[in-house]
């Protein structure tokens, strides 16, 4: 260290001995009062130059002669400044009209674009805010490059999945970290359900308050993000928030408010020709929609017996047994209506800031109270409030604090594969049902009346009914669910973080960061007495998380002339995450309808729940780069890291190096001053992140014995007297260690016309090795399987953003901005295992299969010859292949986001495409609305057989029509079907098909996996802005923005029923799987933002 | 200045590179879950998975597979149809070797350890149930070298006649093993493990027809309905019935009785009933079928309301009846017809005391030509043996052995397939060993493909 200070000051002694004429010095910052670093300033018409240190100071020696200073940065306007008689020369730059994307490093540090080797997507906080949506993740859809987000459903709060340059894990988590200010915080989205069923969690990161947002900075490759090793291998989002401005001058108030109206986005297509029932009969409380034709019915009023037991409704409305069916009236509207609405909400946001040479200071407080789409108890609401302060202690020491408060309220409604669930009741109703009085009292013949019973299409009278309560029907009416049933989320978090910067002298900082996010969800799930098929309880958990994140580092900064400069870090980081999960619930009550208490059951009816978990990842950390002849640019960064989950028997650290280089190639005598391409940037990065295993893996654990086969029955030995812990079925692993991802990337940046137009291009291609899954193990040996670093993954791909000022004269402006990407990703090894479950269900689902790309759709599928004929059985109906495989793939070919804005005067309007192109999606809602008969594709029309037709015709469960459905009165048959033609002559396909191999619920998952491509109007936004001069005089506001915008408000796609922008399976590795998913949405909102 | 810069910066990186790892020590130990437990702690899960093997999926398509239930709604109507694939049977498989054999091994090495003779004699009997069913069921199995994850990584599948000695040779070793019997069942009730031990060799001899070491084990096997080994079950749906928690709790519907052939033969209504003037199967039928009431999903329902599968109603594994009727069945087979005849009607006898309905002797001229269990055109001989295997077929309702009967026999009893003319004859090995192990069997055998005792 001595020896390395002894050089630096020798060659600057050397460099200034020889230039030293006139010293100019001063400080150069944004409009914000942030210093700019590594600004370039140049004595113009001379090769003498320098850039600005850590303070945005700079300090150059100018000739005789000379007395203009050039100052440039990118991103701001270009600044020549006069010398005078002063030797402090201090300048505001101002931000440029297209390229204001300052980037910051993994680190939080601000850096200049042009410098860096690494691609990276930065997305402005307005941009989120001016998206409609109310999360910061989905806001960011199809603004970056290389950034895939997928909604889960369009449920108030529900969260959604971030993927940067394609999976490159297999089980670990796919969700990138989310650095705020220098810590990092949670994105978690915990599901304590089954993940095919249940509510639809949030994302933590949607906690965020967008109008708190300064900037999203994405860095997507590992060069980039290598500064934080284990926790980077799915990129870092680096959010910085607002915060005051160190002027002296500015004091602040904006005041923002939204209201939203949110409509189903797409529905299912239903039929209503045949009513309930099976084999073309009438069947009250079936299952099934093969019965009649329903305007071959009689007509008018069914015919009821009024003498016996019967349904009151809460309305009053009664309900006797039907005895002849009649009416033909239907009532898929109505059944509709009954769940959906207009979805409402309200978002006001408040804040203050400003500041003084000393400090600053920004507060905000917002408010987000949401209604959903469905009636009854869907909600989300929440509230924010925010301190960033800053304050200089003296000249060397500045202090910062960042501080947030959040909470959360949220009423979510079941979905998925779950009888209680939603769309699962609602969809599978016969068209002639009406699902409007769901619940209300039930009276026996002999005149006993039971109150709350719940009545629905396979229990219309309601009359489930044991030892005096309901037992509910086997699938809720709709009304139920939303009404009756709750689950509740309440959050609380604190984010809270801390930084102390020290420059002891003007080429060295040190900084010290440390920080703590900590929430509480508390959750809750009621399944009133009368719920569907018996369930009945609550479920009470308390999930909280706290990480506690500490960084010291010191950075040296040097410039030994124009021509060569260094900038150096060292750091060490610290990081603890502790999770905690404590429930119980309860699945039957003493007091049937008291408030909802775990302490209101049997103990033999109650089970508690917990866990818990520390995770501690220490490194220490260093950053190295150099500037060479001001056009290249070389950096390294490597992390030696340790992390308490790597097995006992594996390596104690793991080493993550980076390397990038940039050249600006336009610096180039001969490229210099090009009118068109003005600026050119060629750049390379190398880079290796890894992923943690998960936590408490190496050992064999002994478990309580519970037992639960795929269909249900469980057998619990807890249950019995003394209880048991056996092993559990899973092997543990002392070798376990880090997946490493390795990536390369190279890229260019060019800027023509003077900045008018930017384009960035990418290719990469990155590695996993190691990477972690639950290799399966022969069960004959024992367990089930065993963790190991056993795949390998590769992605590769191309990206594309171009952003181009089309046109501009006088107020009129018209900005076009291009992204695309593409990437392809292939599971390369799975160590000899066929395949391996990311998540769906038995039947069909989102797989890792060697040889395709990762979550490749996988289920039964028909038999094919060589040719890809279907074989036929001897009726000519195909038959199913004896194995499962893969049959699509739910990766996109290419994503890209078109955004187009046009500005005149006061006047705004933009809109933005954003286009998913090839993503293949399992329909299974489609697969199982024609097993039960209500989809629209199984209206067919009705055929009729001669007896001597009926004989001869084969169904496709082997029986002949005459053989399986009873004649008319005539002697004839008459059967819904259609013919269609596997290849050995046509077939005729009814019922049977369609309860069997053509049905969802057969083994045939192939027919419902298709192409779910999709294109849609993601904003578009039409704003006026008021700030005229006698405007800001007459009202002492500066500025009053009104705004229309609608989201989603057109979609092209062929995916049935359902947004193919969710996922059953939410943020989970199972991706593109539909299964009763609840709907997504579109919306038009309405904003005032009054600026002060 | 510089020096207590110089040194700071000194200190940082050292620190960081020593402490990293000292940071992060000790936080891998998992603070939920412990990493062993004794033996007795290990023994109810033990038995849970032997009672999930025998009570749950397997049981339910060998009983949809042989006449006794069908499937009615979605996945099930194609397993009744025989459209059954390889991952259909992952569940009971896991129960069999993970759940099952593995917990079994561990826990008689630490019953050995501590001299616990009867608690080691009991997990072998347990292994051996199931390793025997596994048997039954799939043929050729891993045996010899399964459970054993450190030195067999892909078991090999022994011989279905190996795994028949090999399980002789388990329960041989449980009975010599247990000097008394022990008093320990925790998920399951028994008289006595010794004699439980007896009826299953008794069970895996009839099974290679080796009818007189059948009769040999089955003299000392379950001595007494009283004695039989059952599965008991709480009004709690964590330890429903197995069977009411799938027909009822689970997946009402799925699997009801509609068209059932062993509904058939009990329904004092059925032109196939097969009562008569000493035999009244009216009790029984109710017993086992709940039919003429309202809540049935189907027409006909397995009676999992106030009958056999109700959610606490004990279900069994090795029985008295059993013992008895493989007694009558290898006597028969041995052409001891007296011995035969006796020990049917001591099943007749305990179904009588069950169910209070007549199930009175038959004697030697009931089976004689013109006699009222005479088979028309079958000699008297013929027609004990059939009536002793209907008699089997309709006591083990529910359990997977009149699958196995039903295969063992060529289906003499004339129970019609549910599609087409074959009934299946063994289940499929299982999706997870497919893609796992290398060493199952290839080419993988069909469903209709017998095992290798029955070909």
């Amino acid at each position: 260290m001595k020896k390395f200070s002894l050089i630096v000051a020798m060659l600057l002694f050397t460099v200034s001995a020889t230039f030293a004429q006139r010293t100019v010095t001063g400080t150069i910052t944004d409009e914000s009062g942030e210093a700019l670093i590594s600004v370039n300033v140049v004595v113009k018409g001379s090769t003498t130059g320098t850039v600005t240190d850590l303070d945005g100071k700079y300090s150059i020696s100018v000739p005789d002669g000379s007395n203009i200073l050039v100052f440039s940065y990118t991103g701001f306007n270009t600044e020549e400044v006069e010398l005078g008689a002063s030797n402090v020369v201090d300048v505001v730059m101002t931000e440029g009209i297209l390229l204001n994307d300052v980037v910051v490093t993994a680190l939080g540090l601000k850096a200049d674009p042009d410098k860096q080797g690494t691609s990276s997507s930065q997305v402005g906080g307005k941009k989120i805010v001016n998206s409609g949506e109310t999360g910061v993740i989905q806001g960011l859809s199809g603004k970056a490059s290389g950034v895939a987000i997928t909604r889960n459903t369009g449920d108030p709060g529900a969260g959604a999945y971030i993927q940067i340059r394609g999976q490159s894990t297999i089980t670990g988590d796919l969700q990138p970290l989310i650095v705020v200010d220098g810590m990092p915080v949670y994105n978690s989205s915990i599901n304590t359900e089954e993940s095919t069923g249940g509510v639809v969690e949030q994302s933590r990161l949607n906690d965020i308050n967008p109008d708190d947002i300064e900037s999203v900075q994405v860095l997507k490759g590992a060069a980039a993000a290598a500064q934080w090793g284990t926790r980077a291998a799915n990129g870092v989002i680096i959010i910085t928030t607002k915060r005051g401005r160190m002027d002296n001058k500015s004091f602040n108030v904006n005041f923002r408010s939204t209201v939203s109206v949110d409509q189903v986005n797409i529905t299912h297509d239903l039929q209503d020709v045949y009513g309930q029932g099976f084999g073309g009969s009438w069947g009250p409380n079936s299952a099934l929609t093969w019965g009649d034709r329903i305007s071959s019915r009689a007509g008018g009023s069914d015919v009821v017996d009024e003498t016996g037991e019967y349904f009151e409704a809460t309305d009053g409305s009664i309900y006797y047994p039907i005895t002849e069916k009649r009416s033909q009236d239907t009532y898929l509207q109505e059944n509709l209506d009954q769940v959906f609405r207009n979805g409402f909400f309200t978002d006001n946001s408040l804040s203050i800031s400003g500041g003084d040479e000393n400090g600053s200071f920004f507060a905000s407080f917002a408010n987000l109270n949401q209604q959903g789409i469905m009636r009854g108890n869907s909600d989300y609401n929440r509230t924010n409030f925010r301190i960033n302060a800053d304050r200089r202690l003296g000249d060397k020491l500045k202090l910062s604090v960042n501080s947030a408060y959040i909470k959360t309220n949220s009423n979510r409604v079941q979905q998925g594969s779950n009888l209680n669930g939603l769309y699962l009741g609602m969809l599978r109703t016969s068209p002639d049902f009406s699902n409007t009085d769901h619940t209300g009292a039930h009276v026996s013949a002999s005149g006993v009346r039971t109150e709350r019973a719940h009545r629905a299409y396979r229990d219309y009278l309601g009359n489930r009914i044991v030892g005096g309560l309901p037992i509910g029907p086997v699938y809720n009416n709709p009304g139920w669910t939303i009404y009756e049933q709750e689950n509740t989320s309440e959050v609380d978090r604190i984010v809270v973080g801390t930084e102390l910067s020290y420059d002891p002298t003007n080429w060295l900082n040190i900084t010290g960061r440390v920080g703590v996010d900590n929430y509480t969800d508390d959750r809750f799930t009621l399944y009133p007495v009368g719920s569907a098929a018996g369930l009945v309880g609550l479920e009470k958990n308390t999930i909280q998380e706290t990480q506690s994140n500490a960084d010291v580092f010191a950075r040296a900064s040097k410039s030994f002339s124009k021509n060569f400069s260094i900038n150096g870090l060292v750091g060490f980081n610290f990081n603890e995450r502790r999770y905690d999960r404590l429930g119980g619930s309860i699945n039957s009550f003493i007091l049937p309808y008291a408030p909802a208490n775990l302490d209101n059951a049997t103990p033999a009816s109650s089970t508690t729940s917990d866990f818990s978990s520390t995770i501690r990842t220490a490194a220490a950390y260093f950053t190295a780069s150099a500037d060479l002849y001001d056009q290249l640019f070389l950096t390294v960064t490597g992390r030696q890291e340790a992390a308490s989950t790597f097995g006992a028997a594996a390596q104690s650290s793991f080493f993550y190096p980076s390397a990038s280089a940039a050249w600006q190639f336009t610096k180039l005598g001969a490229l210099s001053n090009n009118s068109v391409l003005n600026f050119g940037k060629l750049r390379m990065g190398y880079g290796v992140v890894g992923i943690q295993p998960p936590v408490y893996a190496s050992s064999t654990l002994y478990t309580s014995s519970s037992l639960v086969s795929g269909w249900g029955p469980t057998l619990n030995a807890g249950d019995y007297g003394q209880g048991s812990y056996t092993p559990s079925n899973r092997l543990g692993n002392i070798n376990l260690r880090p997946e490493r991802k390795t990536e390369f990337e190279i890229g260019t940046d060019l800027r023509f016309f003077q900045d008018r137009t930017s384009l960035s291009f990418t290719y990469y291609q990155n590695r996993t090795t190691d990477a972690i899954f639950a290799v399966d193990v022969p069960i004959s040996t024992g367990f089930y399987d065993k963790l190991d670093n056993a795949a390998t993954i590769e992605n590769k791909g191309y990206e594309l953003d171009i952003n181009t000022l089309v046109y501009k004269q006088g107020d009129f402006s018209f900005d076009l901005g291009l992204n695309w990407f593409r990437n392809v990703n292939t599971v390369t090894d799975l160590n000899g295992v066929e395949s391996i479950f990311l998540n769906g269900f038995t039947g069909s689902s989102s797989r890792a299969v060697e040889g395709h790309p990762m979550g490749a759709l996988w289920a039964g599928s028909f038999q094919r010859d060589d040719n890809g004929n279907y074989i036929l059985n001897d009726a000519g109906f195909p038959v199913v292949a004896p194995s499962e495989g893969v049959v699509g793939d739910p990766n996109p070919d290419w994503r890209g986001g078109l955004s187009a804005t046009a500005r005149w005067r006061g006047f705004g309007f933009n809109i933005l495409f954003e286009t998913s192109q090839g993503n293949d999606m399992w329909f299974g809602t489609e697969g199982v609305l024609r097993y039960f008969g209500t989809s629209a594709a199984t209206a067919h029309d009705l055929v009729t057989f001669t007896p001597e037709q009926a004989d001869a015709t084969i169904l496709s469960n082997g029986a002949t029509i005459s053989g399986y459905y009873a004649p008319n009165d005539d002697g004839n048959y008459t059967v819904r079907g259609a013919y269609e033609d596997f290849g050995g002559g046509d077939v005729f396909l009814d019922q049977s098909w369609y309860l069997a191999n053509g049905g969802g619920f057969g083994p045939v998952g192939e027919q419902f996996v298709k192409d779910a491509s999709w294109t849609r109007i993601r904003e578009m936004a039409l704003s006026y802005r008021l700030d005229s001069k006698g405007f800001r005089e007459a009202t002492k506001l500066s500025s009053i923005d009104f705004s229309l915008t609608g989201r989603n408000l057109v979609i092209w796609t062929q995916a049935e029923g359902v947004d193919p922008d969710t996922n059953l399976t939410g943020a989970s590795n199972g991706r593109g799987l539909d299964y009763f998913t609840n709907p997504g949405t579109r919306s038009f909102l309405f904003t005032i933002k009054v600026a002060y | 200045m510089r020096n207590i810069l110089k040194y700071a910066m000194l200190l940082a990186l050292s620190m960081s590179i020593v402490s990293c790892e000292s940071l992060v020590e000790g936080f891998d130990e998992n603070p939920n879950d412990p990493t062993d437990a004794p033996a007795i702690t290990m023994f109810g899960g033990l038995e849970a998975a032997n009672v999930f093997v025998h009570e749950g999926s397997y049981a339910r398509t060998a009983g949809m597979w042989s006449g006794a239930f069908t499937g009615s709604d979605r996945q099930y109507i194609a397993t009744y149809e025989y459209n059954a694939v390889a991952s259909d049977f992952d569940y009971g498989w896991r129960d069999i070797y993970a759940n099952g054999l593995y917990v079994s091994r561990q826990l008689q090495e630490k019953a050995a350890a501590l001299n616990n003779g009867p608690l080691e004699s009991a997990a072998l009997i347990i292994e051996a149930h199931m390793i025997g069913t596994a048997a039954d069921l799939f043929g050729d199995v891993p045996y010899s070298q399964a459970a054993q994850p450190d030195v067999y990584a892909n078991p090999t599948y022994d011989s279905q006649a190996d795994v028949y000695t090999a399980v002789q040779a388990t329960l041989d070793k449980a009975i010599t093993t247990a000097s008394e019997d022990g008093d320990f069942a925790y998920v399951t009730r028994l008289g006595s493990w010794k004699e439980v031990a007896y009826t299953l060799k008794a069970r895996n001899y009839l099974h290679t027809g080796q009818y007189a070491d059948a009769i040999a084990a089955a003299q000392n096997g379950v001595s007494s309905s009283d004695n039989d080994w059952v599965a008991t079950h709480n009004d709690i749906p964590t330890s429903y019935n197995i069977y009411y928690s799938f027909m009822d709790f689970e997946r009402g519907g799925y699997m009801t009785a509609d068209g059932a052939y062993a509904f058939s033969l009990l329904n004092p209504n059925d032109g196939n009933y097969r009562g008569n003037a000493k035999t009244d199967e009216s009790e029984r039928v109710s017993h086992y079928y709940l039919f003429d009431d309202g809540d049935t999903y189907g027409t006909v329902d397995p009676n999992w309301k106030d009958g056999m599968f109700t959610p606490s109603s004990e279900f069994p594994l090795v029985t008295y009846v059993e013992n008895e009727l493989i007694l009558a069945e290898c006597y028969a087979r041995t052409g001891n017809s007296a011995m035969a005849l006796d020990h049917l009607n001591n099943a007749r006898a305990a179904h009588a005391a069950k169910y209070g309905t007549a199930y009175d002797d038959y004697v030697t001229a009931d089976f004689d030509a013109g006699g009222m269990a005479n088979i028309a055109g079958q000699t008297a001989d013929e027609s004990l043996l059939m009536e002793i295997m209907e008699e089997k077929y309709l006591s083990m309702y529910g359990q997977i052995e009149i699958f196995t009967d039903l295969r063992r026999t060529d289906n003499m009893l004339g129970i019609p397939a549910n599609t087409g003319t074959n009934i299946p004859e063994r289940f499929l090995y299982t999706q997870d060993e497919i893609n796992s192990n290398s060493n199952v069997p290839s080419p993988i055998p069909g469903l209709f493909d017998p095992t290798p005792i029955n070909q």
